[in-house]
C-alpha cells in the first residue's frame, strides 16, 4: 500500500446566484515512501486545489470534496477537523509558494518554528527552541541562534523559504507537499532550494508532491508526473518516460514551449500553446484542450476522452486522449486497452 | 527608543509656534477687533479705547505677540472673562473629569468593541455580523444627546439604577487629591466615594462610547477579515496550530494595527472634551466649560485650551506610534 492514495477526488466550489465551479475532477494517484510526484498544470488546472484538498484546508463554506484521500491508512476527507489538526503540520506538511507572505510578518522566526514543535512533539520550550536551531542548521541558515530571535522581514526571500522547509519537516512527517516552492525566488536561489528538497527527501525517506508548472522543476526532482489540465489528470507516467515520450498533446506543447538554445531555427525559438485555459470544455462534452489542441479532431467532441494505456502493466502510461501525440489511429472506448 | 520621544516632542516646537501665530492673528482680526468684541457692539469708543491699552492692544502687533507668546511658555494665558481665574487653573481644575470620562468611554468601546468586530469577521454575513454592522452604522447616526437623555431616562428616572447627573453624590463627603474621583477614593482609602463616582460615570460614559464602539467595530472587523485572509493565517492553519493559537498570534496580532491607530485618534477626540454629554449629565469637564467660553468669547480660555489640545493630540500620537512599534517590528526605532 501506497503511503498517500488519492481516490476520484473531487473539489466544487459553490457560490449562490452561480454555476458551481468544478476545480478538481475524479483525480487519482499514489505517492510511496520516498518518492517525489509532481503534478504539472498551468494556473487554474486544479492542482493547488488539489494539494488545499489533501490537507484539509480548503474552506468548509462553499465547497464540496469527493472521493478519498488516504495518508497511511488514515481517510482523511471524512475526518473532523480537531483529528486533522493533529495530522496536519505532523503526518502531513505544506510548503507555500510565496516566502513573504507566508510567513507571519510580526511573530518572530524562533517562535514560528517552535511553535509546530511545541503543539506536535510534545516538546518544552528549551528543547523546542535548541531543536529550532539544529532545523534551521540543517535548511543551511548560518548562525541560527540570531536568526531564530529576527522577523522575517529581516530575511532575504531565499531564507524564508528555507525557514518555511524548516517549519515543514520539524515534525518530521511521512508526506511533504510543496505548491511552487521555488516560483517566487531568484533563479539562482530557486536551485539552491530543489537541491535542499532533493537532499532531505533522501535523508527523510518522507514522501513529496512536487505542484509546479515549470517541467524544469520536475526533471530534476521527480519520479512520476502527473499532467492536469482544467480540473484532471491528462497524463501520467514516469519522469524519463514523460519527457522521452510525451503523449497528450498538451503535455507536448508544455514540452516544446521550453525554449532551446540549440534550436535550429530561430522563428520557432518561443513556441506557444495557443489561446488560454479559459478556452475550455465541459469534460462530459469533450475533451477540455479541444479548443488549444493541433492535434484536434471530431471524435474530441463526442463525449469524455477515454484514458489510453500506452505504457505497460509495470510501468504505465496512461493519457486521457483520443489522438494521442505519435499514435495514428482515433482512440475510442472500443480499442484503447490493448 | 529615547532618540524617537525626543525627536516627537521637539517636532512640538514648530507645531505650537504655527498654531500660536494663528490663534493670536485670529483673535486680531476679529470684527472690530478684540477689544469691541469683549464688549459688545454697543461699546463707546471711550470704553474700546481703555479696554485697548489695559490689555496691551495698542501697542505694535510683533511686541503683542512676542508677550503671548512669552507669557503662554509659561502656561499663562491669562484670566478667563467668565470667572476671572487663571485659564490654567480653571483647565486645571476640570480635566480630570474630561479625562476621567474620556478613559471610561473608551474602555467600554475598546472591551465591547474588539471582541465584537472579531465575532462579526469570523461569523461573515450570519446574524451576528448583521447585528455589529447594523449596530455600528446606528452607533455613529443616533445624535448623542439624544442617546444621553435616552439612557438617562431609562436607567435614572425610569429604573433608579443610577444617578442622573454630575460626579458625585453631593451629600457624600469625599476629598479629592488628585481630581480623579475614582482613584482619590482609592488612594484616600474611601472606596465608597471610589464606587460612588464609578456609578456616576456609567451612563456618560455610555453614551459618549456610541461613536468610539461603532468605529472600532467596523475596523476590527474589516481588519480582521483581511488577515483571516492573508499566506501566514493558512501556513497556521497548515501547521495544525489549535484555534486559539491561531487566533491570538497570528490573527489578533496583525489585525491590531490599524485598530490601535484609531484607537489613540478617538481619544484625542474624546479628550477634547464631549460637549453634549457633559451638558446633559452635567458632568463638569472641559467640553462643557469651552462651550460656555466660545458662547462668551472668553478668548484667554479659547486659546489656552486649544494649544493645551495641541499638545494632548501630538503626545497621544507619539504614544499610538510606540505602541505600533512594539506590535509590528517592521515599524521598530532601531
Amino acid at each position: 500500500m501506497s503511503l498517500l492514495e488519492v481516490r476520484d477526488l473531487s473539489v466544487t466550489f459553490t457560490r449562490s446566484g452561480q454555476q458551481p465551479v468544478r476545480a478538481v475532477d475524479g483525480v487519482s494517484f499514489d505517492v510511496a515512501a520516498g518518492q517525489s510526484v509532481g503534478i504539472v498544470g498551468e494556473s487554474g488546472s486544479g492542482k493547488s486545489v488539489t494539494s488545499l484538498a489533501v490537507m484539509g484546508l480548503l474552506p468548509s463554506r462553499g465547497v464540496t470534496v469527493g472521493g478519498t484521500v488516504t495518508l497511511d491508512g488514515n481517510e482523511l476527507t471524512s475526518m473532523d477537523q480537531r483529528d486533522l489538526r493533529d495530522v496536519r503540520g505532523r503526518d502531513v506538511a505544506m510548503i507555500f509558494q510565496d516566502p513573504m507572505t507566508s510567513l507571519n510578518p510580526v511573530v518572530t522566526v524562533g517562535r514560528q518554528l517552535t511553535e509546530v514543535l511545541t503543539r506536535h512533539a510534545g516538546l518544552g520550550k528549551g528543547e523546542a527552541k535548541a531543536e529550532a536551531e539544529q532545523l534551521l542548521r540543517r535548511v543551511g541558515i548560518p548562525d541560527p541562534v540570531r536568526r531564530l530571535g529576527e522577523y522575517p522581514h529581516q530575511l532575504s526571500g531565499g531564507m524564508r523559504q528555507r525557514v518555511m522547509i524548516a517549519i515543514a519537516i520539524a515534525c518530521r512527517p511521512k508526506l511533504l507537499i510543496a505548491d511552487e516552492p521555488t516560483t517566487a525566488l531568484d533563479v539562482t536561489i530557486q536551485a539552491q532550494i530543489l537541491d535542499l528538497l532533493r537532499m532531505l527527501v533522501a535523508e527523510s525517506g518522507c514522501g513529496m508532491i512536487m505542484i509546479t508548472h515549470d517541467l524544469g522543476v520536475v526533471a530534476g526532482l521527480c519520479d512520476d508526473v502527473h499532467v492536469m489540465y482544467s480540473g484532471r489528470i491528462v497524463e501520467s507516467a514516469g519522469t524519463k518516460d514523460l519527457f522521452a515520450r510525451p503523449s497528450h498533446p498538451y503535455t507536448d506543447g508544455l514540452l516544446q514551449s521550453i525554449p532551446r538554445i540549440d534550436d535550429d531555427d530561430p522563428a520557432d525559438l518561443l513556441h506557444t500553446i495557443p489561446g488560454s485555459a479559459r478556452d475550455t470544455v465541459p469534460w462530459d462534452r469533450g475533451c477540455a484542450f479541444q479548443p488549444r489542441c493541433e492535434r484536434a479532431v471530431a471524435e474530441c467532441l463526442s463525449g469524455p476522452p477515454p484514458v489510453a494505456e500506452l505504457g505497460t502493466p509495470i510501468v504505465p502510461h496512461p493519457v486521457r486522449c483520443v489522438r494521442p501525440v505519435g499514435e495514428d489511429v482515433i482512440l475510442h472506448e472500443g480499442n484503447v486497452a490493448r | 527608543m529615547l532618540r524617537f520621544i525626543v525627536r516627537r516632542l521637539l517636532l512640538l516646537v514648530p507645531i505650537l509656534l504655527g498654531l500660536s501665530v494663528l490663534l493670536f492673528a485670529w483673535v486680531r482680526a476679529l470684527p472690530g477687533g478684540p477689544a469691541q468684541a469683549l464688549l459688545g457692539e454697543r461699546a463707546t469708543p471711550e470704553a474700546v479705547a481703555a479696554i485697548e491699552s489695559q490689555l496691551g492692544l495698542d501697542r505694535p502687533l510683533w511686541e503683542q505677540y512676542l508677550q503671548f507668546l512669552g507669557r503662554a511658555v509659561r502656561l499663562d494665558f491669562g484670566a478667563s472673562l467668565q470667572t476671572g481665574q487663571p485659564v490654567i487653573d480653571e483647565m486645571l481644575r476640570r480635566f480630570p473629569a474630561t479625562i476621567e470620562l474620556a478613559v471610561a468611554a473608551l474602555l467600554i468601546a475598546v472591551c465591547v468593541g474588539i471582541p465584537l468586530g472579531y465575532l462579526a469577521a469570523r461569523r461573515y454575513g450570519t446574524w451576528i455580523d448583521s447585528v455589529a454592522v447594523t449596530g455600528s452604522l446606528l452607533g455613529v447616526t443616533i445624535p448623542i444627546f439624544f442617546l444621553a437623555y435616552l439612557l438617562k431616562y431609562v436607567f435614572s428616572v425610569e429604573l433608579g439604577w443610577l444617578p442622573t447627573a454630575g460626579r458625585a453624590d453631593p451629600r457624600a463627603r469625599a476629598e479629592h487629591p488628585t481630581g480623579f474621583y475614582v482613584l482619590d477614593g482609592i488612594v484616600t482609602g474611601n472606596l465608597d466615594a471610589s464606587w460612588d463616582a464609578i456609578q456616576h460615570l456609567i451612563l456618560p460614559a455610555l453614551a459618549l462610547s456610541s461613536i468610539p464602539l461603532a468605529v472600532i467595530v467596523r475596523i476590527t472587523r474589516a481588519s480582521v477579515l483581511n488577515v483571516v485572509n492573508e499566506d501566514y493565517v493558512r501556513t497556521a492553519e497548515a501547521k495544525g496550530l489549535l484555534p486559539g493559537t491561531i487566533t491570538r498570534r497570528h490573527v489578533l496580532k496583525n489585525a491590531m494595527l490599524p485598530v490601535t491607530t484609531v484607537i489613540g485618534l478617538q481619544l484625542g477626540v474624546l479628550l477634547a472634551g464631549a460637549v453634549l454629554t457633559e451638558t446633559v449629565f452635567a458632568f463638569a469637564g472641559v467640553g462643557k466649560f469651552m462651550a460656555d467660553a466660545i458662547v462668551q468669547r472668553d478668548f484667554p480660555t479659547i486659546q489656552g485650551f486649544i494649544l493645551v489640545i495641541a499638545v494632548v493630540y501630538v503626545v497621544i500620537n507619539m504614544i499610538v506610534d510606540l505602541v505600533y512599534g512594539l506590535l509590528d517590528p517592521r515599524v521598530r526605532v532601531s
